[in-house]
């Protein structure tokens, strides 16, 4: 049963050069209590991805063209604004990636929690108050009966991403968005926040897109992945089979550049180019010109996801003959 | 011509000295900032930034700090190039304590030592050309015998872009570009040595490992010394052959590469290596490295800075500072309890 369906998105930006369409009809489920991690380099459209999900994208000057986004058997592309008001904070919530900017400065902590809580149920500020003070318990905040009277300048990075956490599960939602919580952390800080996650995952049951660029921490967490490139999703399967058996060269080469802890390497590899702008994406599969195994037919059409093997998806043409599970070669 | 016998000259030198010559040399260097405040702006406080930090750096050396944001590890960067002025300490360059030079001088010994930042993207002045922006360096240099166009080529070429990248704007190009021309300008007056303050954080995985690549390249070609700052330890493995761990002002540990990672003393050290993620879904981490936040440098612990989070910490660590001793043959550490750490590992 899958909780979320996103069905050939696409969106559309309007700039001064003309239209931008950074986002090439992309489609994945979510099923209940999954963890589904969205894996690219910068400029990929993970996060616009993120941000369409819950209509938001508006606000950052898109607009969806095409596509349709299913919650719950439900198209939220169809609901009107009042109805996404409800569903926003209450069954999808989103914590955004930079903690320093999330919480509005002039309002105490405890009462930003309290706000989240009390837009969706309907309680007393009393009662409201005992479960802000119970999440940030649960959170791992010290003192919480102190960290609620205080001001977003008086918490560390680490605090402040614990009270962004706690508005978003503040109404058990059934489904959490994260865009890169952790990037702006420190490594131990990281590790902290990362441990909270698992635990809550476990606790709350509720699904999770986490958007991330780093691996170590889709291994850490996820036990799906799909990875985008250039406004497509090249590759999706289980996390094991993707970090032990990736198919797509991107894949490959996205998981080879990174610096490995157990050996001294010689050379690190590295995928030569860069990512393409989203005004000039190349004909043809866009990871065609900083690929090592591009044959012509890359250069002239564009690979569709096709399941090798039981939930593992590629988009390759490697891999189009074959379609069992058998790599062509 | 005149520029190519220069490179010879420098690395016929460098062959007849030999590798162990020792070119930089910091001692007891500290910086604190100034915290001004009231009504009359008057100091009310201080940043301890850098306390009392000691190494040397022999030529060919690629010693990588690491630290977490706020430990001071940036603040090294600067002092060591004189951008800063520290509170008290000595940096002492090719056996020349540079802090006592004028201006004049200093600029000369700049050509020596440079530095690549973190963001390139805020590295150049937007309104100029990359080939304005690389020529600049000569005209302020007032070395009028090079010429000027083949120089800014040669460079570019060496950096792994083509001569047309010359007449681009800043804008035009893409992170690791740009960050290749940071690369350029630095190496353009054959310096010896060049700190390296994160010079691939801001930039994609892909595109880290070619510029990762092309410094170890360039190492090698040009025999450069590197100062290598990042908060990233896998990267820093990779790069590196020392390393240095930074905590709130202080160099805690240490080692070369292969020590440190395989036998961390100390217990910073330790969580720091700990907390990395591989990306690995069955290494999945078990427990916290470490608990709390890293103090305000405003108000230092009281005796050894780490002891507020460390699971070794006892009376001792509250009261008294730690030394840094050598444990095995160039192994530092400063921590009161590394031989139960030591045993513990067995």
């Amino acid at each position: 049963m899958s909780l979320l369906e996103v069905n050939g998105l696409k969106l559309r930006f309007h700039s001064l050069d003309g239209p931008v369409e950074p986002l090439n009809g992309i489609s994945f489920q979510l099923k209940k209590g999954e963890v589904l991690g969205l894996v690219g380099e910068t400029g990929c459209g993970k996060s616009i991805t993120a941000k369409s999900i819950i209509k938001l994208i508006s606000y950052s000057g898109g607009e969806i063209i095409n596509g349709s986004i299913i919650f719950n058997k439900e198209n939220l592309l169809t609901k009107p604004e009042k109805e996404m008001q409800k569903i926003r904070g209450a069954k999808i919530s989103f914590i955004s990636q930079n903690p320093m900017n999330s919480l509005d400065p002039v309002y105490r902590a405890g009462d930003q929690i309290i706000e989240a809580i009390l837009a969706h149920k309907k309680l007393s500020y009393k009662e409201a108050k005992n479960k802000a003070v119970e999440l940030m318990q649960l959170m791992g905040i010290p003192l919480p009966e102190k960290v609620f009277y205080q001001y977003p300048h008086e918490l560390s990075g680490g605090m402040k991403q614990r009270i962004i956490i706690a508005i978003a599960l503040s109404c058990d939602p059934a489904l959490v968005i994260a865009d890169e919580p952790t990037t702006a952390l420190d490594v131990t800080i990281q590790a902290q926040i990362i441990d909270l996650f698992s635990k809550l995952i476990k606790q709350f049951q509720s699904s999770f897109l986490l958007i991330t660029h780093d691996l170590g921490v889709v291994a850490q967490m996820c036990n799906s992945v799909a990875i985008m490139y250039a406004g497509n999703i090249v590759e999706k399967g289980p996390v094991r089979k993707i970090f032990h058996s990736p198919k797509h060269p991107y894949t490959k080469g996205l998981l080879e550049c990174i610096p490995k802890m157990d050996w001294k390497q010689k050379k690190l590899n590295a995928i030569p180019g860069a990512v393409p702008h989203p005004r000039n994406f190349p004909i043809g599969c866009r990871f065609s010109p900083r690929c090592q195994y591009v044959m012509k037919k890359c250069l002239s059409q564009q690979p569709e996801l096709i399941e090798i093997d039981n939930e593992h998806f590629v988009a390759c043409f490697r891999y189009f003959n074959n379609s069992n599970g058998g790599r062509n070669e | 011509m005149n520029i190519l016998l220069h490179v010879l000259g420098i690395s016929i030198i460098v062959m007849g000295v030999g590798m162990s010559d020792t070119i930089l040399k910091v001692k007891n260097l500290t910086k604190y900032f100034p915290i001004m405040g009231g009504i009359i702006r008057h100091k009310i406080g201080e940043v301890k930034a850098v306390n009392n930090i000691s190494f040397n750096m022999k030529k060919g050396d690629i010693i990588g700090i690491v630290g977490e944001s706020g430990c001071g590890k940036s603040t090294v960067a600067r002092l060591v190039l004189n951008l800063i002025e520290p509170t008290s300490g000595e940096i002492i360059f090719r056996n020349k304590n540079i802090l006592s030079f004028s201006k004049i001088e200093m600029r000369k010994i700049r050509r020596k030592m440079q530095m690549v930042f973190q963001d390139p993207y805020s590295a150049f002045d937007p309104r100029f050309t990359i080939f304005e922006s690389l020529s600049e360096i000569f005209t302020i240099q007032k070395m009028n015998d090079v010429n000027i166009k083949d120089e800014v080529y040669r460079l570019l070429k060496i950096v792994g872009l083509r001569p047309e990248h010359s007449d681009y704007y800043p804008y035009e190009l893409s992170g690791g570009q740009k960050q290749r021309v940071v690369i350029a300008r630095a190496i353009a007056l054959n310096p010896e040595l060049i700190i390296l303050d994160e010079p691939t954080s801001a930039l994609d995985v892909s595109v880290q490992s070619q510029i990762l690549n092309l410094l170890k390249d360039m190492h090698g070609k040009f025999d450069l010394t590197y100062l290598f700052i990042s908060h990233d330890l896998s990267v820093i493995n990779y790069f590196c052959n020392e390393v240095m761990v930074m905590y709130l002002g202080k160099i805690v540990e240490r080692a070369s590469c292969e020590d440190l990672f395989q036998q961390p003393l100390h217990p910073y050290t330790k969580a720091l290596i700990s907390s990395i993620f591989i990306p690995d879904p069955d290494k999945r981490l078990t427990i916290v490295p470490l608990e709390g936040d890293v103090p305000s440098p405003i108000n230092l612990p009281s005796g050894c800075v780490f002891h507020t989070r460390c699971k070794f910490s006892s009376k001792i660590c509250m009261e008294k500072e730690p030394e840094a001793v050598e444990v095995m043959p160039n192994h530092y550490v400063a921590c009161h309890h590394f031989k139960k750490i030591q045993e513990k590992q067995g």
